[in-house]
Parts: structure tokens; C-alpha cells; sequence
């Protein structure tokens, strides 16, 4: 008589297609990892276990990571390369402070420095300090309106009304419009497009929106929503929309995390994010874990996230690349680590 | 000794003589005293009645505990600011957001102003103010970005009567998410609130 097996077939069954599965998912994932492994640098704040953060140069996979910034006193943050890769904009805060998520461009002052973070100088506050397509001008967002500065001189060229705007000023990569958080109509967080040269604005997207960027082509902007058809506080999460408003595209999700830092590569195919368990980014506390996914497979969602899955049936499981712990990332295709 | 209790006086200055001379002295200085209470309750009524009329002016919705005029002034709510005024807080639109430190906002109440003491005609009778993170007590809503703030309001509510020093316009003092359920209200003047002291509630 053949003795019963111990396990019974079924269970083999599933635990094969499960491993089979996750070997799948981490081909898919190695796959990515190779795939973005030599383009170009990353650079983010990383908090330091003394407690403040520095700017850290990183490969988009991760790898070859090394400290730009290695200042006890004073926390790095929220770094941006110039349009030709050659200096490097970002904030430096005393350490000890309370980095806000979504005010830190009001916190601190304004340093422009080398690609590698070297010679850096110190401009004065300059709030939400960003750069001009073409390096030369630096955009920012008081109390006073937008601001529009000189580099070489570090005067005020032009200034603006700031037409709601009240965080989050970003320049488009053609250098034709503004994108931000504002308020418009009584209505909180609401992303909105402003022509820099005639001042009138657009929304492009409704309630509860912040942290928006560009895509290269200035055409498409990335920011985080947590949209309202969710049960309790509900999830934040990534989306895109065009910057003249209308339909609007979840490109990451995932419930039982809060997804912020969204940004582009310089050729608009992967998307860079952070996965925070807790609402905020990360930056109020120790960071949160990166990903990188491409821009084809949006829109991804992770984990389980059951409620999430039925409002986007079509979407896809990955593959995302884990990254650390980071926050504010920002890319370059260029070798910002040879001397030029 | 029954008639009298006080067997040593003089009997020539017991003031119950009957002596003719002591009686008119009496009669003066009980005349002086009367005049003297007549008058300081003269005063007192005259004074009460001012500040009674000067409550039901000022409150035309009803009579408020503590009275415009000194009440309220506490920290900088006289000097803060280029507005100051007495004003009802007629009501709350709508429950206040959360505020747990993480995102903050500021918040349009509505008032009927009682008084102005400061910013003279250019103050409506009813205004707008934008509080920031209203759930926070006054005395502890100050911060990194808004450092100036503060007052004795520990919540607002429907019907209380503050102290408040403000500015306008309030997007030149404040740079910020705000929460306006009277945002299709043309033409308001929307100030900003610095300092919100508590100057009672109405009855």
C-alpha cells in the first residue's frame, strides 16, 4: 500500500507557482536594475544617524553610494543639478530642525555649489529657489510673489504676482511655465500652471495635490494626490496630468504607504518616488524607502492594496526597484563625477 | 442703673441731649453725610448706566459678559498689526481640518465687529479673518514660519467675542494652504488674525 503523502500535491502545486512568481518578479526587477544601473547619478538627502542629512550621489540602482556633504551642524537637503549638470542648487537647513515635507523650500537658505556639492555659496534664502531653463536665473516664491534672480548678480529681475501659489514653485524645462501648489477657489493643494511670460494660470489638478514637478517635456506634470475615494485618511499617491489640465493617470499606488518625490529621468522613462508608511515623505522623520519604476508600466500598484486594484483593474504589479531610504531625489544622464 | 448704660459720659456732650446748640450741630453734619452718599451713588448710578448703553450700541445681536472698550487687552493685541477690533465670531462654516502637526493650514471666520479701536472706518461691520491652524490654542500657534502669533482664544466657537489684531491684505502676511467656505463671497476684505484674545462669550 503507497503511504499518503505528507504535503498534500495541492499545496506543492502552490507553493511552486509562488516561488516561480517571486523568481519572476525578481528577474523582472534585476532586469530594471541593469537597465538604469549606468544612467547617469542620482543625488538625495539621506538622514545620518548623528541626525542631520547630507546629499548623497548614488547610481539610479542604488549603487556606488558616496557622501557629498558630510557637515554634523547642518542638514543637506533637496538637491537640484543646473540644466547642464555642472552646479548644484539646495537647501541648507541647522541641524536639529524639523525638515517640513512640504514647506522646506521656506526653510534655511539657498546654496549654489559645484555638481559634487564643492564651493558651495551661500545666496541668502531665496525661497523655493529653482533654476531657470538655461542656468542663468533662479525662480522664487515669498510672501513678495515669484521672484525671478540673477545668478551672477543676485538681483531681482522680474517679480510676479504669486497668483495663489503658496508652495512648491517649479520652472518647466523650456522655461515657459510655472507649476506649484495653490490655492484656487477656496479649494486646498491644488496644482496649477502659470505662463511665466503673461502670468495667467490653469489648474491641472483639484484637491488635495502637492509636490508637483515637471516632465522633461514640459508638458506633463508628476505630483502626489490622495484623492478623496478612499475609506479614513486614505493613501497618497502618484499621478501625472497634462499641464494644461484634464485627464489625469495614477502612475504608482500603493495602500499602506504615502508615495511623494516624484520625479523624472532626463528622458522621461523612469519615474524616481519615495514609499512612506507614514504621510509626510519621510522628511520629518528619517526618510523613506525609493523606488524607481519605469514609465511604461504605470500604473503599478503595490502590495495587496485590494480597495486601490478595484479602481484601476488594468494596472500592473511592477517592477519597482528598491532603493534606500532617501528623500527629494534627483536625477542626471551626466557624469557629474569626471572632471570638467 | 437701669436708664443708662453709659453712666460716665458728660451729659453736656451726650449727643441725645436735648440741648438747642448740639441738636442744629446734628442736624449739619447728618446733612453733610447725606449729601456725600446722595452724591457717590449719584456717580455710581450715572457710570453703570453709561457702560450699560454702551454694551446694548456695541451689541445689537445681544449683550455680551465682558464689555468692548478695555477688555480683551492682553500681549500684543494692541500693538500687533495695523487693525485691531472687539467682534463676534458668528459661527463656524464646517468642522476644522486636521492638525496633527503635519500639514497646516489657516482657516476664514466670520465676525461681526462690535468695536474698532484700531484701523478706524476702513473696518467693516463684518469681516473675514483667516486664523491659522485653528484647532491650536492661541498661546501655542506660533512656529517656525509664523512666529508672531498667539492670544488667549483656547478654541473658537459660534457666539464668542474676541479681541483680534490683524493685517490685510492677508496674502502679503501669510504664504499658505487656506481653507475659504466663503470663497464665493465677492468683495469680502479677508484679514489676517495675529492676535485672538478672549474677551467672553454671548448670552
Amino acid at each position: 500500500m503507497t503511504p499518503k503523502p505528507r504535503v498534500p500535491l495541492a499545496a506543492l502545486l502552490l507553493i511552486t507557482i509562488l516561488v516561480a512568481a517571486v523568481a519572476a518578479e525578481d528577474k523582472t526587477v534585476e532586469t530594471l536594475r541593469r537597465e538604469v544601473a549606468t544612467k547617469g547619478w542620482v543625488v538625495t538627502s539621506i538622514k545620518q544617524k548623528r541626525g542631520d542629512w547630507d546629499l548623497v550621489l548614488m547610481r539610479p540602482d542604488g549603487s556606488k553610494q558616496r557622501k557629498l556633504t558630510d557637515t554634523p551642524e547642518w542638514s543637506e537637503a533637496a538637491p537640484r543639478w543646473s540644466p547642464d549638470s555642472r552646479r548644484l542648487l539646495y537647501r541648507r537647513i541647522k541641524a536639529g530642525t524639523v525638515i517640513s515635507h512640504d514647506r522646506w523650500g521656506f526653510q534655511g537658505e539657498l546654496v549654489m555649489a559645484d555638481a559634487m556639492a564643492r564651493n558651495g555659496r551661500v545666496m541668502g534664502k531665496h525661497p523655493w529657489g529653482c533654476w531657470s531653463p538655461d542656468g542663468t536665473q533662479i525662480s522664487c516664491l515669498s510672501l513678495k510673489g515669484i521672484e525671478i534672480l540673477d545668478v551672477a548678480t543676485g538681483k531681482v529681475k522680474r517679480r510676479m504676482k504669486r497668483a495663489g501659489y503658496f508652495q512648491q514653485l517649479f520652472w518647466s524645462p523650456d522655461g515657459k511655465w510655472f507649476c506649484g501648489t495653490a490655492n484656487v477657489g477656496g479649494e486646498l493643494w491644488t496644482i496649477v500652471r502659470m505662463d511665466v511670460a503673461t502670468g495667467k494660470w490653469n489648474v491641472v489638478s483639484r484637491f488635495r495635490n502637492c509636490t508637483p514637478d515637471w516632465f522633461p517635456d514640459s508638458r506633463r506634470v508628476i505630483f502626489s494626490n490622495r484623492p478623496a475615494n478612499q475609506k479614513g485618511y486614505g493613501w497618497t499617491q502618484l499621478w501625472m496630468a497634462p499641464g494644461q489640465g484634464g485627464q489625469r493617470k495614477m502612475l504608482y499606488g500603493e495602500d499602506g504607504r504615502h508615495i511623494y518625490g516624484g520625479g523624472l529621468s532626463p528622458d522621461g522613462r523612469y519615474v524616481l518616488f519615495t514609499r512612506c508608511p507614514k504621510d509626510g515623505g519621510g522628511s520629518e522623520r528619517s526618510g523613506a524607502p525609493g523606488g524607481l519604476m519605469r514609465l511604461a508600466d504605470a500604473p503599478i500598484i503595490g502590495a495587496n492594496s485590494p480597495a486601490l486594484r478595484k479602481l484601476h483593474p488594468g494596472a500592473h504589479d511592477g517592477p519597482v526597484l528598491a532603493l534606500p531610504d532617501l528623500w527629494e531625489p534627483h536625477w542626471t544622464f551626466t557624469d557629474v563625477t569626471a572632471s570638467r | 442703673m437701669s436708664e443708662s448704660t453709659t453712666p460716665e459720659t458728660d451729659p453736656a456732650k451726650d449727643p441725645s441731649s436735648t440741648d438747642p446748640e448740639s441738636v442744629r450741630n446734628g442736624s449739619a453734619a447728618a446733612r453733610w453725610i447725606l449729601l456725600a452718599v446722595v452724591v457717590v451713588v449719584a456717580i455710581a448710578v450715572t457710570v453703570a448706566t453709561g457702560v450699560r448703553s454702551g454694551s446694548s450700541n456695541n451689541a445689537p445681536g445681544g449683550t455680551v459678559a465682558a464689555t468692548p472698550g478695555q477688555a480683551g487687552i492682553q500681549g500684543q493685541v494692541t500693538t500687533a498689526g495695523r487693525f485691531e477690533v472687539t467682534a463676534k465670531l458668528m459661527e463656524l462654516p464646517g468642522a476644522f481640518l486636521p492638525n496633527d502637526g503635519l500639514y497646516n493650514y489657516a482657516f476664514v471666520l466670520k465676525y461681526e465687529v462690535l468695536e474698532v479701536h484700531r484701523g478706524g472706518d476702513d473696518v467693516g461691520k463684518i469681516i473675514h479673518v483667516a486664523h491659522y491652524n485653528p484647532r491650536k490654542t492661541r498661546s501655542e500657534v506660533g512656529d517656525e514660519f509664523y512666529p508672531d502669533l498667539g492670544g488667549t482664544v483656547d478654541r473658537f466657537r459660534a457666539g464668542d467675542v474676541h479681541r483680534l489684531a490683524m493685517e490685510e491684505p492677508w496674502d502679503e502676511h501669510y504664504i499658505g494652504p487656506l481653507v475659504d467656505r466663503y470663497h464665493e463671497t465677492t468683495g469680502k476684505r479677508l484679514y489676517w488674525g495675529i492676535w485672538s484674545n478672549a474677551v467672553g462669550e454671548e448670552r
